[in-house]
């Protein structure tokens, strides 16, 4: 009963009743960019495998915790970067994001959360990348204080400090 | 000269007064050999003393070339055994995984990793690859017929034994289990029983006939539905002097036995053999087909 | 969705030479975009993908690991022969619920009849018979004839299942035994008598008869003496002192000895 145009609900509901093909094509529809989103928190790449799959079967088990509260990528990216906290506070293995490669700045205009926001992409780029790690962290990852300091390895006192600096000067930069 | 693989010598079966066996040589060896007979014909009776699972009255056995009245020997032919039983009986409560996993470690695997490789090779072939963590009461009958058929080719047995294994499934699943058994890997040596000749004429290369306890016929198919050549015949209505006559789709009657004169003859086929064979006679000892 | 991310963007975020903020725009887009994901996953390490599935399919498939095989092995007994005790059907929350039941009446009775030891000494032993008369066989193992085509079906794994049900039925028994009226020695001289009666079940079903048979007949044979020498001792539990266990000892060790020189009956298929 499974046709090629299932919703990711769908899909879920299937691997409630223990349908592990429809756990595969949630993973076939989600793997790629959790692994790659993953990878850009955690350069050790055997730990991002490990947590991809950690994940998927989290949502195997616990496919009934899902209760249809918005996207499932959403759902599915809150259970996976709370395993890589717990990954990294367990091991304590490199938490430091991959360098920063020398690039010129993209040509393409950029779109922030669908609101146009070139002065705030070129404000970002102005932050130290400590600065712009706590507000991916927080902004983008959804990390609460504490999270974000297992994330990145660094006392949650600091995330404060620096998250608070990040927005004087982004404010300061968008004046 | 060809190795046998099974070997029976006058075997003798008896359960209380039915004599289930009764005077059996025969000698199998590698490829498909059909066991074709109708219920009660002694087929079950036979799988059970090639598996191991019984031990004759009287005659003599020889399997893979040893000797299953020896223990050790009886230990080593089991170890390269596979065997599909009449009714296979589950756990309800395990998965299929977890059941063909539990088998894997009657068969001597106990290293973990190697035997869930080996599991889940089986699974594959068997197409349950997608429900092996299913339960089994939650599986489908053909599905828990294929997941029997599964843990018998755990190890790669020499010896294959089925035992009526498309018994209670619809067309599509007997065909999807042909196709399993002509597409098994490494070539054992196949023992498949059943009542169906289709299973017969679409796998087995050599046909063995029993009924009431005793060989019929031992030879390949086409030898088989030689037998009743000049013996089938069809005509317009039914003819008494046949032995069995049955009616076909286009209206015309399609009889087996001895024909008159004149009858319009046709070529016959296996079914049209086994059933002169076995249909005919009906002396005590047989039951119905 | 009013936009979507162009395919040099995808190249740039999957090969990390993207800035921050555009990888920021990039990965809140695709939380809520179902193309932009395929696109994603269209330009993925496949490798990788297939790789971190198998792993994640085996995890999903493999056999669940229940309390008592956790113990098993805590204890070092290998993993396979765990999960053979373990799988026992005999064990099943059934079995030990009446188990459990008959014990708990066996100690009742015991403290009722005030002084007496008695009737809780004498059904202990049975307990580990009545599990082990159904625990191979057609009727409680529905996997009995595929089994026995193994080659470890037969003599070790009637012995593997024998034993769980055995260490089983002590413990429970032993929980129970706590309760009775005078706790002491004698909570524990049911012992014996309960090792001698079981392997002698299995000594006498190593003949033609059924298991079920010979745990009838063993059982029936230790309730007549039971009975007996109620009536005819002058002091009570006289069958459970120190010279009856002497009894059962010798008894469990001539049992084993018949076991083994006869353990090849188990391996010949003459019952199904």
């Amino acid at each position: 009963m499974r046709g090629p145009a299932m919703t990711d609900q769908e899909l879920i509901v299937a691997v409630r009743e223990g349908d592990a093909a429809a756990l595969r094509a949630l993973y076939d529809r989600h793997g790629a960019w959790l692994t790659i989103r993953l990878a850009r928190r955690c350069a050790d790449p055997a730990i991002v495998e490990e947590v991809v799959q950690d994940t998927f079967l989290a949502v195997w088990r616990g496919a009934t915790k899902y209760r249809g509260q918005g996207e499932v990528a959403a759902w599915i990216w809150g259970i996976a970067i709370r395993r890589l906290i717990d990954r990294l506070r367990a091991h304590r293995a490199t938490t430091r994001l991959p360098g920063r490669p020398d690039t010129e700045p993209s040509a393409e205009e950029l779109v922030l959360l669908g609101i146009e926001h070139g002065d705030l992409a070129t404000a970002m780029d102005r932050l130290s990348p400590e600065l712009r790690a706590v507000i991916q962290a927080t902004a983008l990852d959804g990390l609460t204080t504490r999270e974000a300091a297992h994330l990145l390895g660094i006392p949650p006192g600091t995330v404060k400090t620096r998250l608070v600096r990040a927005r004087r000067e982004l404010r300061e930069a968008l004046a | 000269m060809e190795q046998t693989t099974i070997d029976l010598t006058g075997v003798v079966k008896r359960f209380g007064a039915v004599h289930a066996l009764d005077g059996v040589t025969l000698g199998i060896g590698p490829g498909v050999t059909g066991l074709l007979g109708p219920n009660g014909a002694g087929k079950t009776t036979m799988m059970r003393i090639a598996a191991t699972v019984l031990a004759p009255d009287g005659g003599t056995v020889r399997l893979l070339d040893r000797d299953p009245t020896d223990a050790d020997d009886r230990v080593e032919i089991r170890r390269r055994l596979g065997y599909l039983p009449q009714e296979p009986g589950f756990y309800q409560r395990f998965t299929a995984f977890e059941f063909v996993d539990y088998v894997a470690i009657l068969k001597e695997m106990s290293d973990r990793r190697s035997r869930h490789e080996e599991v889940r090779r089986v699974l594959e072939i068997a197409g349950l690859g997608d429900v092996a963590n299913r339960k089994v009461k939650a599986l489908s009958g053909g599905m828990r017929r294929r997941l029997a058929f599964a843990q018998a080719l755990l190890r790669d047995p020499g010896l294959l034994l089925l035992d009526e294994p498309t018994a209670g499934l619809d067309p599509e699943q007997r065909l999807r289990f042909r196709e399993l058994v002509s597409n098994l890997p490494n070539r054992p040596a196949v023992l498949l029983s059943t009542h169906v000749t289709e299973d017969v004429t679409a796998l087995c290369e050599r046909v063995i006939v029993v009924a009431g306890g005793t060989v019929r016929f031992d030879g390949s198919t086409d030898a088989l539905s030689a037998t009743a050549q000049g013996r089938v015949w069809v005509a317009e209505a039914a003819d008494a002097r046949a032995v069995l006559s049955w009616r076909m789709g286009d209206g015309r009657h399609r009889h087996i036995g001895d024909p008159p004169a004149g009858a319009e003859l046709t070529t016959p086929t296996v079914d049209d053999a086994y059933l002169l064979m076995v249909g005919g006679a009906r002396d005590g000892r047989e039951m119905a087909a | 969705m009013s936009w979507h991310v162009q395919a040099p963007t995808i190249d740039a975020y999957i090969s990390g030479r993207i800035e921050d903020a555009e990888a920021f725009s990039v990965e809140a887009h695709v939380l809520a975009c179902s193309r932009c994901r395929e696109a994603l996953s269209a330009r993925d390490d496949t490798d990788r993908h297939e790789r971190i599935w198998v792993a994640l399919r085996d995890e999903i498939d493999r056999p669940r690991i229940g309390m008592a095989e956790r113990a098993l092995t805590a204890v070092g007994i290998r993993e396979d022969i765990a999960r053979l005790l373990a799988a026992t059907p005999m064990l099943r929350a059934s079995w030990l619920a009446a188990v459990a039941a008959t014990l708990g009446f066996a100690v009742l009775a015991s403290r009722a009849a005030g002084h007496d030891a008695l009737p809780f000494l004498a059904l202990a032993p049975l307990i580990p018979l009545a599990g082990v008369a159904v625990a191979f066989g057609k009727p409680a193992d529905p996997a009995w004839e595929l089994g026995l085509s193994t080659p470890t079906g037969g003599f070790t794994l009637m012995l593997i299942r024998s034993t769980a049900v055995f260490a089983v039925s002590v413990i429970l028994a032993a929980v129970a035994a706590v309760a009775l009226p005078d706790a002491g020695w004698s909570a524990a001289a049911w012992l014996l008598p309960a090792l001698a009666l079981t392997v002698l079940t299995l000594a006498v079903s190593s003949t033609s008869l059924t298991s079920t048979t010979a745990a009838s007949l063993v059982g029936g044979a230790w309730v007549v003496v039971v009975a007996v020498a109620d009536r005819l001792a002058d002091r009570p539990l006289t069958m459970f002192g120190p010279g009856a266990q002497l009894v059962f000892a010798v008894i469990t060790a001539m049992a084993v000895v018949i076991l083994l020189a006869r353990h090849t009956s188990f391996e010949r298929p003459t019952r199904i």
